[in-house]
């Protein structure tokens, strides 16, 4: 089951479709204590950029190595901890958000963790839509309107 | 007035709505400057020179919206020679209705209500198809729903 996340801002409407996984809409829709909900709060702002239609720039969105898997980041950055939410394009404007992942514990960019997280984002997209791919491009006006020119994936060395 | 006078704010309602606010400023200001940057009429060299800064700051506040104050706003539209125009300020029972959904989104809405409004509780619909392909379905249990924001 998939969710379709609407904005959270007042009066506004999806001009992009978020969607989410069961798993991920259960971890950021539990209420939790005080810190974790307003932490929830600029992370429901972060993400209501992409779903209200808001430009997009690498410094919010930035495609994950191995470039061939396709595996996007969403980054909230602010206040710490850093959160990352990690999905694949199924279409132009339309992201499907898998992982939600501190960014603390995914280490350096070649570590083990981040691997680990991009396979398992990319596991999951299997298991949801077997036999589909998902649209892979490292060109960010081939996945989402409104980006802002930049480098939206680091070249491998 | 008669709207919040008789709650008090939850910490994600204003968490939300700072950070949100934070980023729809950024998003304008990084735009201008990724244009004016295209247009070959400033570089972050040019801002850094201008305030006197180390281009490592420039990069700093254009990387991410929380890095930014109202006073790094303004020195940074100084070095670009600009300022923010047409400034309003709207009460949200006022914004005009959104001309423009997604029409996957639009679509799920339609299907999970019956009506134009969003229905508080998740309703479930089926069988919904993308239309990158005529026949990629968005779930494995044929069905999705819709779910009421955050706040």
């Amino acid at each position: 089951m998939l969710h379709a996340m609407q904005p959270s801002a007042r009066g506004e409407a999806a001009c992009r479709a978020l969607l989410l996984t069961k798993e991920l809409r259960t971890q950021i829709y539990t209420p939790g204590d005080d810190e974790w909900e307003k932490r929830k709060g600029h992370l429901f702002a972060d993400l209501d950029v992409f779903i209200t239609g808001e430009p997009i720039d690498p410094n919010y969105m930035f495609l994950l190595q191995p470039v061939k898997f396709g595996v996007w980041e969403i980054r909230s950055r602010h206040p710490r901890p850093g959160l990352r939410v990690l999905g694949l394009f199924a279409t132009k404007d339309v992201f499907v958000a898998i992982n939600l992942a501190v960014r603390k514990t995914l280490g350096g960019r070649t570590s083990p963790e981040w691997a680990a997280a991009v396979l398992g984002a990319k596991a999951a997209w299997q298991q949801i839509f077997p036999g589909n791919a998902p649209l892979i491009s490292a060109e960010v006006n081939d996945v989402v309107s409104g980006a802002i020119d930049g480098q939206y994936f680091q070249p491998e060395s | 007035m008669a709207n919040i006078s008789s709650r008090k704010a939850r910490p994600r309602e204003l968490a939300f709505q700072r950070q949100r606010l934070k980023n729809r400023v950024y998003a304008v200001l990084a735009k201008f400057f990724a244009e004016e940057a295209k247009a070959g009429r400033t570089t972050k060299k040019d801002i850094a020179d201008f305030l006197g800064r180390d281009p490592a700051q420039i990069t700093r506040w254009l990387n991410a919206p929380s890095n930014m104050t109202l006073e790094t706003i303004s020195d940074l539209l100084l070095a670009m020679d600009a300022e923010p125009g047409g400034m309003t300020i709207e009460r949200f029972a006022d914004k005009p209705k959104p001309n423009y959904a997604h029409p996957l989104v639009a679509g799920l809405l339609e299907m999970s209500t019956g009506a134009k409004q969003p229905n508080p509780a998740t309703s479930s619909v089926s069988r919904f198809e993308v239309s990158r392909t005529a026949t990629m379905r968005l779930s494995a249990s044929d069905s999705m729903a819709w779910e009421m924001g955050a706040n």
